[in-house]
């Protein structure tokens, strides 16, 4: 043993040499990025490499689409080679970690700027992000027709052009109902869709949905699912945002950042943590609308309960109304059995009627370019660019999206004109999303991100894992009250903000952070 | 001198003869580990001591031993998940083990048929990739509509939330290598079994020896080596689990199931902070290395027969 | 072990009799032993391939894209060939790039096989070194390439990146195939299992004058065939079954393996996030397609653990 013991701490002390060694040589740090606008020597064969998740597989419309624009690019320019690369979501967002963790950001990539510089990921990815040469950049008119939403989409806080270009949407935010079960209740889908509904109206029809349809003595159609307490369908619908009316603790309660960036101040709006605690609680235990051994299903099962007809509402984004068409095609062709659904696309519920409707949220995907070390020269930029622009090229995009190559959640910018009432088709849900591209927002936690210091952000994603989810958890399965849980996050934060003094909370970006989030509010006419 | 002579000199006749061949053995393993296993695991380490993070790729610096003290000191955290896993090694490890051997020594005794085909039903598992085993898995375990519930209610037994509540989440995990992935082991002991010499058995038959003592006095002091190979692959499989709360449970609810090396990948990949990743891997590769040591000492004596 | 204890408690009587009576219920015993340990197997086995039974029904049923999987069912609704066909775009238009189905195809069997043979060669020559000679650093090393097991793969992944692209082995056949050219749990297992051979026979082996290559090759590794097999089979699935890796240093889906390829077939996963609709019957059919291969290899050496053990045994 005491041999075993001596070359265990031999091979410490190794490692520990070896190690400290090394750790002593830090690489210079990579200053700039020498885009000059002049021109080089050609490239006799570029590859770019684009980079993306599974909707660039051919089984997806917009990766048929993706492969034969870049088929078409490359007959056009054929010392360009454009190769396409793709993993599901998760090993997408891997491999981009590994990759620019050794400075080796993809030429292109495929995502949503609120993943790419998601809150966790130290909301720091920017610097690698390449500040698009003007030339590459919106021009005056485009900026002008791409209104305020998608605009600040593709800026990132405080500066221009980071993004090449934003290319589809996806909406988040709103939820699906079962026009059937509502119409049974005595209300009218449509009115909700447009007027929007309270929570109170969400529990009566609930009431009715509840039910044992088949007799058998177990209740088996509900008001809605559960779905994972984690980022989804449980947030979701417990989501303390829907409690907040003003949009500056919308702005807060969504991020949930519980950090006030214009005074540095730590909060936890326990009013509205409080009236979501207590509203899940009792719609789950009280009303028994929510099943609740459906804590924790995961979202496929959620969905698949709404597309089947065994619940009334679901939590989800439009790409679900694509979901319950084929459901209903299959039914058509003979080939499902059951009852088709008939589903439309509603705001969340709202606490009462007087209070505005949910924030509907837009994620935007674009394509972004990164910094790479060594640099690969400006002809290799240009080339990148110039693929970019081609993809983008809005001239055949009406005909791909007409020709439903592009499903409905993903549909291309297309201008003024962002979601074509007349390719969506007529019905009441493609009315609905064009209603949306006037009232949507993006979702602004990135700015407060930036405004934080690296102490304030890793002490709250250490909250945010150790305290709120599994306090919200404790709440969602009835093992504390809503008062013992909110008070529970508010010790917590008391003591991140004793941690933490207050002259190192917020980053010198801050007050351009707040003057920012106050322009953009003033564009979109909400108040602050 | 020939090249022969000196091949014989150096290879053969020398009192170092023996280590040259072992170097010789050993040369492609240790080139290989030097590039593949040694330097990579060296730069983790350099990590572990620099403040390395998405947020600062640019300027990244040595901040000495700042992460390990944080992972220390961080009760409830870092000392939550290393709980968590310690409780998920003690319960799924001695448990396959005894599992594995008790099924090799069911199937040791049948003819080869059927060992054969026993052996290939616990192994077949492992060909399903797991991101397709934990669809199914999720599926079977669902809380609404699983297998697992219907298959209670036939018997007209409560149904279970397994992995939706927190008391039963890391039961259900568990569940799930208890019941399938005792593919290697199964082989590796009916290995072991066959090489058993039958002289020994027929030595105590004449003994009149019974069973359990059969078993105790012949049969598991010559498994000891497959044992200790077993058990550090599954201390080492089990302080790293990881698919379960990645594909399943993402370390919920209420954080029951949040493993050490979840909450590494959590830090590595979701966080980007990969100087405190490593030093939390560092970390744990001390601990297992520790309670490995210690089996190797409780186990390790070298069987010679 | 299944007889029991049969011998010790027995009422005393005349030694004929008592032996008769042992006789008897040993054989009695035996035959529910037996039954019992049949019993207990197939339970066992049904629970094991149940998995495997349902990824394979899933693949024939006609799930429909982005329906998961629903009820229970232990027999596909509509049987159909429609997944399979749909995994190699035979219905898809001409103009369509395929998914290069075939090449993952190829590449996974490449990942497979070249590391598998070369982990036979290595792993059993260190397995050997380490377990049988003697020589300054046996334990050190021992140690050290055991201790590497010990950390989780993924955060020697930087670094490892790091070195394919200086080495400009970014998206080539050296980046998938250098890294898996040995195995650490290969080496352990060889090491663990020529410990118990009998030093005996290698010490006879060398007053005869055998070289240390000879015995290793007349001597050790035909009494190792079973592990080899078993390390043979490890290393083909690991190999097979590997696929964050070969994504990680691809750059064209060309260099994709299956298991990879499969992999990117999943949707969101995670949290929720777009894009969300996964065609599970696609992914099933291609987990069908890269279980086949492994399902043969494991026959293939399922032989040699049988065929190797004779030998050993007429050695022991």
């Amino acid at each position: 043993m005491k041999r075993l013991a001596l070359l265990c701490l031999a091979l410490l002390t190794v490692f520990a040499l070896a190690g400290s060694a090394l750790a002593a040589y830090v690489p210079e740090p990579f200053d700039g990025y020498p885009y000059d606008d002049q021109p080089d020597a050609v490239i006799e064969k570029d590859v770019i490499v684009v980079m993306g998740s599974s909707n660039f597989d051919p089984s997806y419309p917009s990766g048929s689409y993706l492969q034969a624009v870049a088929k078409l690019f490359m007959e056009q320019n054929p010392n360009i080679e454009v190769q396409l690369n793709y993993g599901s979501w998760g090993d997408l967002w891997n491999k981009v970690g590994v990759m620019l963790g050794n400075r080796q950001g993809p030429d292109i990539l495929v995502g949503p700027r609120e993943y790419l510089l998601a809150p966790g990921r130290g909301g720091g990815q920017w610097e690698d992000i390449l500040t698009v040469p003007d030339e590459y950049y919106f021009d005056e008119f485009e900026k002008a027709v791409m209104g305020p939403a998608i605009l600040e989409s593709c800026r990132f806080p405080g500066r221009e052009g980071y993004m090449i270009w934003p290319w589809t949407n996806y909406i988040d935010g709103t939820g699906v109902i079962n026009g059937d079960m509502v119409r049974e209740a005595g209300y009218d889908p449509l009115e909700i869709q447009k007027n929007g509904w309270t929570w109170d109206d969400f529990l009566k029809i609930a009431r009715v949905a509840t039910k044992d349809t088949n007799n058998d003595g177990k209740i088996d159609q509900w008001g809605s699912y559960f779905g994972p307490t984690v980022d989804s369908d449980g947030t979701r619908l417990a989501l303390t945002a829907n409690w907040c009316s003003p949009i500056a603790l919308r702005l807060k309660a969504e991020g949930q950042t519980f950090i006030d960036i214009k005074t540095g101040d730590f909060f936890l709006d326990k009013d509205a943590f409080l009236k979501g605690f207590t509203w899940i609680q009792k719609l789950v235990y009280e009303e028994k609308v929510i099943p609740a051994e459906s804590i924790g299903a995961s979202t496929d099962e959620c969905r698949d309960a709404f597309v089947q007809g065994k619940t009334m509402f679901c939590a989800a984004g439009s790409d679900i109304l694509d979901e319950v068409a084929e459901r209903n095609r299959l039914i058509d062709k003979g080939l499902e059995t059951g009852k088709k659904v008939d589903a439309y696309l509603v705001p969340r519920p709202k606490p009462d009627k007087n209070s505005p409707n949910h924030p509907i949220r837009v994620y935007v995907y674009g394509y972004y370019h990164f910094k790479q070390e060594p640099y690969k020269g400006d002809a290799h930029t240009r080339n990148v660019f110039k693929f970019a622009k081609f993809l983008a090229n809005p001239v055949f995009q009406p005909l791909l999206a007409h020709s439903a190559f592009i499903p409905s959640d993903m549909r291309v910018w297309m201008g003024e004109d962002a979601w074509f009432p007349g390719i969506l088709g007529s019905d009441a849900n493609a009315q609905y999303m064009e209603q949306i591209a006037q009232t949507w927002h993006p979702r602004l936690d990135l700015y407060i991100t930036m405004a934080t210091t690296t102490d304030v952000q890793n002490a709250l994603t250490k909250f945010r894992q150790e305290v709120l989810t599994p306090t919200s958890e404790e709440v969602y399965l009835n093992k504390i009250t809503p008062q013992q849980a909110v008070d529970k996050l508010q010790a917590a934060l008391d003591k991140i903000a004793q941690d933490i003094p207050k002259d190192k909370r917020l980053t010198s970006e801050a007050p351009a952070m707040v003057k920012d989030l106050e322009d953009f509010a003033k564009k979109t006419g909400q108040k602050i | 001198m020939n090249l022969k002579a000196a091949w014989k000199r150096y290879f053969e006749d020398s009192k170092y003869s023996e280590w040259r061949w072992a170097y010789i053995f050993l040369a492609v393993d240790l080139a290989w580990s030097a590039l593949f296993l040694f330097y990579p695991l060296i730069r983790a380490f350099i990590f572990s001591l620099q403040e390395f993070n998405l947020s600062n790729i640019g300027n990244v610096r040595f901040i000495g031993l700042k992460n390990y003290i944080d992972i220390l000191t961080d009760t409830s955290g870092w000392w939550h998940s290393v709980k968590i896993t310690a409780m998920y090694t003690l319960f799924t490890v001695p448990v396959n083990i005894a599992i594995a051997m008790g099924l090799s020594l069911l199937i040791h005794p049948l003819g080869d048929r059927s060992a054969n085909f026993y052996k290939s039903a616990f192994y077949l598992p492992g060909v399903i990739s797991a991101t397709v085993m934990s669809v199914i898995m999720i599926w079977v375990f669902s809380p609404m509509s699983g297998l697992a519930n219907l298959i209670l209610e036939k018997l007209g037994l409560p149904t279970l939330r397994w992995y939706g509540s927190p008391d039963t989440a890391l039961l259900t995990l568990m569940l799930m290598i208890w019941l399938s992935g005792h593919g290697m082991g199964v082989l590796l002991y009916t290995a072991a079994l066959k090489r058993v010499p039958q002289s020994l058995y027929e030595a105590a038959d004449i003994d009149a020896a019974s069973g359990w003592s059969k078993f105790w006095r012949i049969t598991w002091p010559l498994l000891k080596p497959t044992t200790l190979y077993v058990l550090v692959i599954q201390l080492i499989e089990s302080f790293q689990t990881f698919s379960g709360a990645f594909f399943i449970t993402r370390g919920g609810p209420i954080r029951s199931t949040e493993f050490v090396n979840w909450r590494i990948y959590e830090t590595f990949y979701r966080y980007g902070n990969f100087g405190l990743a490593s030093a939390m891997a560092v970390v744990l590769m001390f601990v297992i290395m520790v309670i490995s040591l210690v089996n190797f000492k409780l186990l390790g004596t070298d069987v010679e027969y | 072990m299944l007889e029991g204890d049969t011998v010790t408690a027995q009422p005393q009587p005349s030694y004929e009799s008592r032996l008769a009576y042992s006789f008897e219920r040993t054989e009695r015993l035996r035959k529910i032993g037996k039954a019992l340990a049949y019993l207990i197997l197939t339970a066992w086995a049904v629970m094991s391939l149940l998995p495997i039974y349902f990824t394979f029904i899933m693949s024939f049923d006609n799930l429909g894209k982005s329906l998961t999987m629903r009820d229970v069912r232990f027999w596909p609704l509509e049987p159909s060939l429609k997944n399979f066909r749909d995994l190699f775009q035979l219905d898809a238009p001409f103009w369509l790039e395929k998914r290069p189905v075939m090449r993952w195809f190829i590449n996974s069997a490449l990942v497979a096989t070249i590391p598998t043979i070369s982990n036979l060669i290595f792993d059993s020559m260190g397995g050997y070194a380490l377990a049988k000679l003697k020589f300054p650093g046996r334990n050190l090393i021992f140690l050290s390439i055991v201790a590497t097991m010990m950390i989780p793969g993924f955060v020697t992944f930087i670094p490892l990146y790091r070195m394919m692209h200086e080495y400009a082995w970014m998206d080539t056949y050296w980046a998938l195939l250098f890294p898996g050219f040995a195995g650490v749990g290969g080496i352990f297992l060889m090491k663990q299992n020529i410990q118990t051979l009998p030093t005996s026979v290698l010490e006879a082996a060398r007053i005869d004058a055998c070289s240390e290559f000879k015995i290793y090759w007349r001597i050790v590794l035909p009494t190792a065939k079973p592990i080899l097999a078993i390390i043979g089979i490890t290393s083909f699935m690991g190999g097979w079954n590997s696929y964050f890796w070969p994504y990680l240093v691809s750059k064209s889906k060309k260099m994709l393996t299956l298991q990879a390829g499969l992999s990117s077939l999943m949707g969101a996963g995670i949290s929720g996030m777009p894009p969300s609709l996964t065609d599970y019957g696609i992914v099933m059919a291609a987990a069908v397609i890269a279980a086949i291969p492994m399902i043969i290899v494991f026959f293939i050496f399922q032989k040699y653990v049988v065929q190797g053990i004779t030998v050993g045994a007429v050695k022991g």
